[in-house]
């Protein structure tokens, strides 16, 4: 049963083995598929030779019986003999089953395998035989069968061609991928692949590439690949190669094959002779030297015994047979005499049936064999016997040296096999080793690379100048820089040693807690820690030191130093209040325009002056409509000409508000270097254009004034000197007039705006200066307000009259008084000037002198009338003026 | 005080302005007595006297016979352009006796009128008259 059997595979080797052996596939054939047995001559075999300095390598991986390894090694054994070159090819033929390497070294197979040999190869490699043929020693000698397995074993290498035919696709994937890399290291750089016609590369297209697609023939490239999982490195010994010798040796033997010979012998050597009888008395066999009781009949057809039986013995033994037949046992019948040719012998018959038919009948001789004739007894009989004692021996002798023969034979047989073991042992050794130096290539790389990369490291480190602590899980310093002591008074000795042991020369984090923290699982801690001195601040970092297992195995701290940066900020800080103070006293709004979007940023002074929501960016149509429709093109031009010459935007404009108030805006702005972005300042001038007006206006009206003044005093002098006796009275008078003169014009350019109204009396007191401060002029009369515009005519109307009150009137005499008065009402200003207690005047002045002249002119001038009245107590002048209710002149 | 004609500066070279009618509009008394002496001196005749507002000047600009114009620019009524408006449309010709700046406008509008700043020498403005009258 199935059960059954399992159970013996599990205890018997012998039937594991033969197990084994039959699951096995021994497919194969001499030159299979013998198109790309061409391609491969010509395109391999041909040029190796060709080129070949050393010798020629080649491994058939699963030879089976060894047909691809013959074909393969004929195929470079002609290809020698055509290039005449003879270097040394080695074909290593491997497979994993002993009992087909048997096969395939003795070279011998049946004839019909020839006609797969092309029939050039036929006469020069093999040797016929009689229904077999030989593979002829030279091709036999280029080949070396071993026990391998690909998968097991360690590969060959140094390969020039390695043939794998049909053994990969009995392979699953996994055995399959690991084995082309294995073949790639096997291979010499340029060496070639031999594939099956339906395997492939299965995913490692990159090791080789295609020199014949069809005949799957693939040449190694130069590209390095780790073999560290392929290559079989880890191997059990396999059992030494077991080769039957044939049987010899008698310990090899059951029991019962033992006994069979013993039978044999035994029977051969010392049992009568007898024949065995089928029902119908034929002879199916016999045993022994029957020519004493058997006539020699010509014919082999007539086997009959009682035809083939002397006559004595037929006589004798037909009754026997008839009796023991009809009685079913075993009959005998002593002394029976049998003559023949040569004498005679006594026999006792023995006749025993068998029971399935069949019937022995024994011939035992009861004494010697009894010459019939004496006269051919003589001398030489001595003599016959020692040659046939000799011959006898010398057949012995032939037969052991046969057996010694073929033991040699085997036995070189082994020795040869042995010998191609430990060259593939070698191969592999120098295989192994070879990825032994290929390991520790790769292992000094490696060194090399970590030398280098901590070279990195310490060299990032430095230059860094960073402060840096590493310490473990358990809060021992690991790794610390140079600058770190400005954090820890640390020592080189000093790695091992606890943090907490070591005091910190910062405060404001604690180191040892927050590191704790971290172990704990906590998240990186950035915060600001200052020296003790407080010179110097540090950005602190605490985070966690990961392992390559991605697992916390310790604490960094990092310190950045950020005294200049917080000292910087400092001063920024105080740069940026001082300016947001400047802003704001200044009722600047400040903002932003990126020239590529439209769009501007606004602060909220700037949203006021415009009257816009600061929140969000807008679009720079939203302050164009607040400009006055007149000033949008000057302020989008200024913008604009700004932007393309990359110069300080400087813009005045007006706004309207919501409530129609149109303000005077100045704008400058400047573009930052970034490209697009503009920024500048916007502020209200409406203030400041409007006293810049008013002092243009002022000094327009100042310059008029003077240039006036010049004019009038210009006139003063030409008319005083038309006047004028002499030039001491000229000067008295120039004097005299140009002081007036100058006093209302210093009133009036004393006022804070020479628009103002003043008071009548005020006025009147600095145009007669010491004649009222003397009394000699009294002044009396209500409030009145007059423009400073009557300041000058006034003057010097009153500077006349007191001029020639002083030469011929009241103020000539020592109590003359003059009352100076005046009264307002419904637009009318009505001053007179009474002059009493002067010397009496007879006459008015018969000369209409300049004085008089200037008087009425001045009078004109204020659009007034005058009225003088020569009354001899005194000269008594009426004046009246038209003036509005501001007091200036009213000229209607 | 007697009166002499002593100092009519300006004017030695006789009557060049005999039997010319000149306003005078002027609102400074001195001033316009000044240029009234120099007219007169100059064998002139004034039209009215010299006249200080634009209301006054226009009434007399329009109605009387005029050769010539003085015209103070600033008056107290206003500035004196549509006498000198109406003067030019009568093409009598004027000059502007001012401490102002002539502005270009102005200019533009009266380019046949002459220019006399304040303060100028007599002689200055009796130049102008005669040039200007091509005398």
């Amino acid at each position: 049963t199935a059960d059954g059997y399992i159970e013996r595979v599990r205890t018997d080797e012998s039937e594991r083995g033969s197990l084994f052996r039959d699951l096995l596939i021994h497919v194969t054939a001499f030159f299979r598929d013998p198109d790309y047995f061409e391609v491969l001559g010509t395109e391999v075999v041909k040029p190796l030779l060709a080129g070949a300095t050393d010798d020629i390598r080649v491994w058939v991986a699963g030879c089976s019986t060894g047909e691809e390894a013959y074909s393969l090694a004929m195929l470079f054994a002609e290809a020698a003999d055509d290039a005449s070159r003879r270097p040394a090819v080695h074909v290593f033929a491997t497979d994993i089953s002993d009992d087909m390497l048997r096969i395939a070294r003795e070279g011998r197979y049946p004839s019909a395998a020839l006609l797969d040999i092309p029939e050039r190869y036929r006469e020069r490699y093999t040797i016929g035989l009689h229904g077999q043929f030989q593979i002829s020693p030279r091709i036999r000698d280029m080949v070396r069968f071993s026990a391998h397995s690909v998968i097991k074993d360690p590969p060959f290498s140094h390969l020039d061609l390695i043939s794998c035919r049909n053994l990969l696709i009995y392979m699953g994937d996994e055995i399959q991928t690991s084995v082309v890399p294995l073949f790639h290291r096997a291979l010499k750089p340029g060496g070639h692949l031999f594939l099956g016609p339906s395997e492939g590369l299965s995913q490692h297209e990159k090791l080789f590439s295609t020199v014949h697609q069809k005949g799957r023939l693939f040449r190694r490239l130069d590209v390095k690949t780790s073999y560290g999982t392929a290559l079989p490195m880890t191997r059990v010994r396999r059992s030494p190669p077991h080769h039957q010798t044939g049987p010899s040796s008698v310990e090899e033997h059951p029991t019962r094959e033992r006994l069979d010979l013993f039978s044999s012998t035994l029977l051969k050597r010392y049992a009568p002779a007898g024949v065995l009888l089928d029902t119908d008395g034929d002879v199916l066999t016999s045993q022994g030297e029957l020519a004493k009781f058997f006539r020699p009949v010509p014919g082999l057809q007539e086997r009959h015994v009682s035809q083939l039986a002397r006559s004595d013995v037929r006589k004798a033994l037909i009754p026997l047979l008839r009796e023991a037949s009809n009685a079913n046992e075993r009959r005998a019948k002593r002394d029976v005499e049998v003559s023949s040719e040569f004498g005679s012998q006594t026999v006792d018959l023995v006749v025993d049936p068998l029971g399935d038919g069949t019937t022995m009948v024994v011939f035992i001789e009861v004494d010697g064999f009894r010459q019939q004739l004496d006269r051919f007894y003589s001398d030489t009989d001595g003599n016959d016997d020692r040659v046939r004692d000799l011959e006898e021996e010398l057949r012995l002798v032939r037969f052991r040296l046969r057996g010694t023969v073929e033991e040699l034979e085997t036995a070189n047989e082994e020795l040869k096999s042995s010998n191609e073991e430990i060259m593939s042992m070698n191969e592999e050794l120098q295989s192994a080793n070879e990825e032994l130096s290929t390991v520790n290539e790769e292992l000094k790389s490696k060194i090399d690379e970590i030398a280098f990369a901590n070279d990195d490291l310490s060299n990032f480190l430095g230059s860094a100048q960073l402060p840096l602590i590493i310490v473990d899980q358990n809060l021992c310093i690991r790794t610390f820089t140079q600058e770190a002591v400005q954090i820890l008074p640390l020592v080189p000795a000093d790695t091992g040693r606890p943090l907490m042991d070591v005091a910190a020369l910062v405060e404001g984090v604690d180191l040892v807690a927050e590191a704790r923290k971290i172990l704990a699982g906590g998240a990186t801690l950035e915060a600001p820690v200052t020296s003790k001195n407080g010179a110097q601040t540090f950005l602190a970092r605490i985070m966690p030191y990961t392992n390559s297992e991605h697992k916390i195995a310790g604490v960094t701290m990092t310190f950045t130093d950020i005294t200049r940066m917080t000292q910087l900020e400092h001063d920024l800080r105080h740069k940026s209040d001082r300016l947001e103070l400047a802003l704001s006293f200044g009722n600047m709004g400040v903002w932003e325009y990126n020239t590529e979007t439209g769009m501007a940023i606004l602060d909220r002074v700037e949203a006021d002056l415009f009257g816009l929501e600061a929140d969000e960016p807008l679009h720079i149509e939203r302050f164009m409509e607040r400009v006055h429709p007149d000033d949008r093109q000057l302020v989008l031009d200024n913008l604009q000409t700004a932007v393309d010459t990359d110069t300080l935007y400087n813009s005045e404009f007006r706004i309207v508000r919501d409530d129609g108030e149109v303000r005077l805006m100045k704008g400058v702005g400047k573009s930052d270097n970034v490209g697009d972005r503009m920024v500048g300042l916007n502020f209200d001038i409406t203030e400041e254009d409007r006293v810049k007006r008013e002092k243009d206006l002022l000094f327009e009206e100042m310059n008029h004034r003077v240039k006036n003044l010049f004019a009038v005093i210009s006139s003063v002098v030409t008319q005083s000197a038309r006047k004028s006796e002499t030039t001491t009275t000229l000067a008295e008078s120039l004097r005299g007039r140009i002081l007036a003169l100058s006093r209302a014009h210093a009133y009036t350019l004393d006022r804070e705006s020479s628009d103002k109204p003043v008071l009548l009396y005020d006025l009147l007191t600095v145009v007669l200066g010491s004649h009222v401060t003397d009394h000699d002029v009294v002044l009396e009369g209500p409030d009145v307000l007059v423009t400073a515009q009557m300041a000058t005519p006034l003057g010097l109307i009153l500077h006349e009259l007191a001029t020639n009150s002083c030469k011929y009137g009241a103020l000539r005499a020592d109590d003359g008084r003059i009352a100076l008065g005046w009264t307002n009402g419904s637009g009318t200003l009505d001053i007179s000037w009474s002059e009493r207690g002067g010397p009496n005047i007879a006459q008015p002045p018969s000369d209409n002198g300049f004085g008089s002249r200037l008087i009425d002119g001045s009078v004109a001038q204020l659009g007034g009338r005058i009225e003088r009245d020569w009354n001899p107590a005194g000269l008594t002048v009426r004046m009246s003026f038209r003036i509005d209710d501001e007091g200036a002149v009213d000229d209607r | 005080m007697s009166g002499d004609d002593q100092a009519t500066t300006g004017t030695s070279a006789g009557v060049p302005l005999t039997g010319i009618r000149v306003l005078i509009v002027e609102d400074e008394a001195l001033i316009a007595m000044d240029l009234e002496d120099l007219i007169l001196d100059g064998g002139g005749l004034l039209v009215a006297p010299p006249l200080r507002t634009c209301r006054e000047a226009l009434a007399v600009s329009e109605a009387q016979d005029i050769d010539l114009a003085i015209l103070d620019v600033s008056l107290p009524d206003g500035e004196v352009y549509p006498v000198a408006e109406v003067l030019r449309t009568r093409d009598i010709p004027l000059i502007f006796h001012s401490g102002h700046a002539a502005h270009q406008d102005i200019k533009g509008r009266f380019p046949n009128a002459g220019w006399i700043a304040k303060p100028s020498d007599t002689s200055v403005i009796m130049d102008t008259l005669l040039t200007l009258m091509d005398l």
